[in-house]
């Protein structure tokens, strides 16, 4: 803000002086650099609103760059010097932190680095909260002084915490009958015989291998000693009953885009599938009747994270860290939050959210009346409640976080196994 | 009787051609319509014919994608494995031809369905190559990290620690590196190279970790050992500890792209293929099926429809012969009898409205005069039947009254004979002692005899008129008068002309002879003061008959007797006048109409009279030819003394 109120004020001093012509013509005025900050991410928040109310509050020059998980990833570890912030899951991190490609975040430069909640610095959302299975983010968090990643607080971090949200599957409600919220609804209807040939996994093995482990789980079918971090042998039993069920046909396939989740669903080619919250909406505004379940197993959790590369300095970086600020200044949270996802500093947004917002998005209660999403258009009718119910209950029900396991190469096989079977 | 005009109906309400044109166009129509089902049929077949071809080219063109794809995939697998520059160029040359060939099938596919797979599919595979590119430089980029930032740096320190550990602290300057320690150093090196090179063919993170590891503790132990943070070996150190980690991130993206990205969009095309194959099978099962099905209910249908058509032309037929050809032959049947002249109570179809009922009406006419015309023959005959009768009846009369005239006249005439003879007797034997008185008596008896006698000749004549019981012969008629003429007492002066070319007739002479005598003797018996003249002639009328007249300048006879002059006892004068029984033109006109002839008078009193009658000439070519056989007499009326008189 402060830059910006300095570009306004030295703009009209520029222009006062061009049109009185009271400046003497050797005077220079100082007109500092518009510094461009390179956002390699994914379009989940890489959106263009985002980007211009961004651009006009701060007078930086953005260039997003979404792409798929896997693409941005790849050439994020690859080719640090080709972007300046990466925004992407928590599960990256490890890969990116162990590959260099990304520097700390100095946590004096995060202006309300202290209310961000629990969640993401201690793990629990509320002290009775499930810590969730696998690489939880407050695992990954924190500069350990030996370079790791840790949970000790040390003032530097590997990412800001930021967009966050639980994942689990979408059925059909026209074909699947309804299940009550943790107590029916479970995992193992990715399983069910019923919807044979009509469920499909998302085609990322840090996401879709956690729904089909959770899955195989509540079928029964095999015990994960730790479902964040399977063995060898448990990654192979695993897979054995996913080939078995690829190889009979129960699987239509994996999707690798929201809108292909979407398509797969409008098109009645599945029935069941794991599913993204915006993937979720766009079926129900199509008019699918697309149920979000509260799996009684927990849900998937996933975080976002923002990073620095580790090639960006200087100005740049300076700029970085005002684009990093701005994300947990309120209005960004509030924007996400109209759809569906959470901000680390839910406080900082209430004030710009309705309170009918507030109470549906966070809260869990019944919408007090129909709300608009970020497009204008309704994205909630008078009368609905979020699945899975206010952010602390979704949050304490966490079964695992999406994770790089250590066997992670050998579960790329597998999962290679899994879609050519 | 029906009056035809009572039943006449509009002319174009009901009409039978209408009935008889509808009733053809509903046998035509079924069969129109079975020409067309059929027409229909065919065109389908034909249809199926070309679905069944596109779709075997479709299938063919999904079989070979899917062949091509395999193929690559293969490629794809021997590249990951060996790193092979030529499979990398083969998947790239597959790719390139299988985005053609599923473009090209895009062209050819079926449906929006079809076609939206086939963009699918594009996308997956554009997608596929992209990320094999990617795996590609990834997998040069991690040889070369390989190369360049991990052998390269780990043998250079292996080698500088095997120095070190061979030629002692000399090699490198610094006295504080026991052979053991750099051994150690060496170990730690070799064995993140020797897990580094582990992992490229047996990715694991704990390859990873351990070498890592171990690389670390070399470097820890190195960079303790060695403050000065200028050293070579240190660099090189952490040179392969960054190659290491690049290397492994190098594999991982390229693990991730080959197993993660690429398998998943190999999948999902693999999926549509099959999807496509499938349906292209789904498509000839469904369009055998269907042509099977077609052709059934084609055939089904025209079966149906020519049978409902045959059906419905039998009941068109029926019906027509129910309504057509049962009246009509009821109408027949009515004019057959009306032909036989036979009473027809009522006509069928006369209620109709239609041309039979037309034609019942015209029967009914028919009918009307046939009835009338019975009637009017019944009345004839009966007539004629009474007329029969009553002729037979005049016939038997007639014969009785000839019977009795000739009977009277033959048994009158004995007695009549006798008195004569006895007046003749008493004249003869008392001639001498009857007074004079009484022999004028007795004469004046005998002439009243005489006269009865004639009278009865004259009677018994008329009675026979006609049953002479003689055969025709050939009457030469001048001849004949000159027979005649010898019997009449012709008076002395009497001038008697005869036509020269008289005929040759054939009859009965007797009869011709007393009509041609009875005309001659009146000719002179009413003469008048002149000398009688008399002359006959002939002249044929016709091919059958032939005119005779017999003129003569008697007295005349007042037209108003023309007719009366031929009744029986007619007679113009008195008996003192002159003598007649009256009979004789009686008897003339009995015997001519006997034969079929006529008979009148042209006369005026005091200026002579012509008798002019015909009579058959008996052969039918006519009796003047005759004539022609026998010699001419002269033009000139034969003007001979009577000499009788």
């Amino acid at each position: 803000m402060e830059r910006r109120r300095f570009l306004q004020r030295t703009a009209g001093a520029a222009c006062a002086a061009a049109t009185t012509g009271a400046v003497p013509a050797h005077v220079h005025v100082h007109v500092p650099k518009r510094h461009t900050v390179r956002v390699l991410g994914t379009h989940v928040t890489l959106q263009e609103p985002l980007r211009r109310r961004a651009e006009a509050d701060l007078g930086i020059h953005l260039e997003f760059e979404p792409g798929g998980s896997a693409a941005v990833l790849h050439k994020a570890t690859t080719r640090p010097e080709s972007f300046d912030l990466y925004e992407q899951w928590s599960n990256s991190i490890d890969v990116l932190w162990q590959a260099g490609a990304i520097q700390p975040i100095e946590t004096d430069r995060i202006a309300n680095w202290s209310e961000v909640n629990g969640l993401t610095k201690t793990g629990r959302i509320t002290p009775k909260a499930n810590l969730g299975a696998g690489d939880a983010p407050c695992k990954l968090l924190n500069v350990q002084p030996d370079g790791t990643l840790g949970p000790e607080p040390t003032g530097r971090v590997s990412f800001l915490p930021y967009v966050h949200n639980v994942d689990s599957f979408a059925y059909n409600a026209d074909v699947v009958p309804r299940g009550r919220e943790y107590e029916e609804e479970s995992w193992g209807w990715l399983l069910d015989e019923r919807w044979h040939g009509r469920v499909a996994l998302v085609n990322a093995p840090t996401i879709g291998l956690f729904d089909a482990a959770l899955a195989v789980q509540a079928k029964g079918l095999v015990e994960f000693e730790d479902i964040g971090n399977m063995t060898r042998a448990e990654i192979d039993e695993l897979f054995q009953v996913l080939v078995d069920l690829r190889r009979a046909g129960h699987f239509r396939g994996v999707w690798s885009s929201v809108p292909r989740s979407v398509e797969l669903m409008a098109r009645g080619e599945t029935v069941v599938q794991s599913m993204f919250s915006p993937g979720v909406s766009a079926a129900c505004g199509r008019g699918i009747p697309c149920v979000y379940a509260a799996p009684r197993e927990g849900y998937r959790a996933w975080h976002g994270v923002m990073c620095l590369s580790s090639r960006t300095t200087g100005a740049v970086r300076d700029a970085a860290y005002e684009y990093v600020n701005w994300w947990l200044s309120g209005w960004p949270g509030a924007f996400i939050a109209r759809q569906g996802y959470y901000i680390s500093n839910p406080e900082r947004s209430r004030p710009h959210l309705a309170p009918e917002e507030w109470d549906y998005w966070y809260r869990g209660l019944p919408a007090a009346h129909d709300l608009t999403g970020t497009d204008g258009k309704v994205s909630v009718r008078k009368g609905e409640v979020r699945s899975g119910g206010s952010y602390e209950r979704r949050f304490e029900n966490v079964a695992v976080w999406n994770t790089v396991m250590d066997h992670y190469e050998y579960t790329l096989v597998r999962w290679r196994d899994f879609l050519l079977a | 009787m029906t009056d035809p005009n009572e039943n006449h109906v509009k002319p174009n309400r009901d009409r039978l051609s209408l009935r008889i044109h509808c009733g053809t166009a509903v046998v035509v129509v079924p069969f129109l319509v079975s020409i067309a089902i059929a027409a229909t049929g065919f065109a389908r077949f034909q249809q199926n014919v070309d679905r069944l071809t596109a779709a075997s080219h479709f299938a063919t063109r999904m079989a070979d994608v899917e062949r091509d794809a395999v193929e690559m995939r293969q490629h794809v697998v021997a590249y990951t494995h060996g790193g092979n520059a030529g499979d990398a160029d083969a998947v790239t040359s597959l790719g390139n031809t299988l985005l053609e060939k599923v473009d090209g099938a895009r062209a050819d596919a079926p449906d929006d369905e079809s076609r939206g797979r086939l963009d699918r599919m594009h996308d997956h595979l554009t997608t596929y190559l992209g990320s094999f590119q990617e795996v590609v430089r990834e997998r040069r980029l991690r040889e070369q990290l390989v190369r360049e930032n991990v052998l390269e740096p780990a043998h250079d320190v292996t080698r500088r620690m095997n120095v070190l550990s061979d030629d002692g602290p000399a090699a490198t300057g610094r006295s504080s590196v026991p052979d053991e320690f750099a051994r150690r150093i060496g170990t730690y090196v070799s064995l993140a190279e020797a897990r580094l090179l582990q992992f490229l063919s047996d990715p694991d993170a704990r390859l990873v970790d351990e070498g890592l590891a171990a690389l670390r503790l070399g470097i820890d132990e190195w960079s303790a050992d060695h403050p000065d943070g200028d050293d070579p070996v240190l660099a090189r150190m952490q040179e392969l500890e960054h190659g290491f980690l690049r290397t492994v991130q190098a594999t991982r993206a390229y693990l991730y792209l080959a197993h993660v990205v690429m398998a998943g969009e190999a999948a999902e095309f693999a999926f549509h293929t099959e999807e496509l194959k499938r349906r292209a099978e789904d498509e000839l099962v469904s369009i055998g099926t269907a042509a099977e099905d077609d052709g059934r209910q084609t055939a089904q249908i025209v079966l149906v429809v020519s049978l409902a058509a045959a059906a419905v032309g039998v009941l068109i037929s029926l019906m027509i012969s129910r309504t057509i050809l049962r009246p009509i032959r009821a109408i027949t049947e009515t004019f057959n009898l009306l032909s036989r002249g036979e009473v027809v109570g009522s006509v069928p179809g006369l209620d109709r409205r239609d041309e039979i009922g037309e034609m019942a009406r015209a029967a009914d006419v028919f009918r009307s005069r046939n009835r009338e015309t019975v009637a009017l023959l019944d009345t004839t005959r009966r007539m004629t039947d009474e007329l029969d009768g009553k002729a037979r009846e005049l016939e038997k009369r007639n014969e009785d009254l000839d019977s009795f005239a000739y009977v009277a006249s033959h048994d009158l005439k004995s007695p009549l004979r006798g008195v004569a003879c006895l007046a003749e007797w008493i004249a003869e034997d008392a001639a001498d002692v009857l007074s004079e008185e009484s022999r004028e008596h007795l004469d004046m008896m005998r002439q009243r005899v005489d006269r009865m006698d004639q009278l009865l000749d004259d009677l018994l004549a008329y009675s026979r008129a006609g049953r002479t019981g003689e055969e025709d012969e050939v009457v030469d008629v001048r001849e004949l008068l000159t027979a005649i003429r010898e019997t009449i007492d012709w008076p002395a002066d009497t001038r008697l002309h005869v036509d020269p070319s008289l005929p040759r007739v054939v009859t009965t002479p007797v009869e011709l002879q007393r009509v041609l005598q009875n005309l001659l003797t009146n000719a002179v018996k009413y003469r008048s003061q002149d000398a009688p003249e008399v002359a006959v002639e002939a002249r044929p009328v016709g091919d059958d008959f032939v005119e005779f007249s017999v003129a003569d300048s008697g007295i005349g006879i007042a037209p108003e007797y023309h007719d009366s002059v031929f009744q029986m006892f007619r007679r113009l004068h008195t008996q003192d006048e002159i003598e007649g029984s009256g009979m004789g033109l009686a008897l003339v006109k009995k015997i001519v109409e006997t034969h079929g002839g006529t008979i009148r008078v042209e006369s005026e009193e005091g200026r002579g009279a012509t008798f002019f009658f015909t009579w058959p000439t008996g052969r039918p070519d006519g009796p003047l030819a005759e004539s022609a056989g026998r010699p001419e007499t002269s033009a000139t009326p034969l003007l001979e003394p009577a000499p009788l008189a």
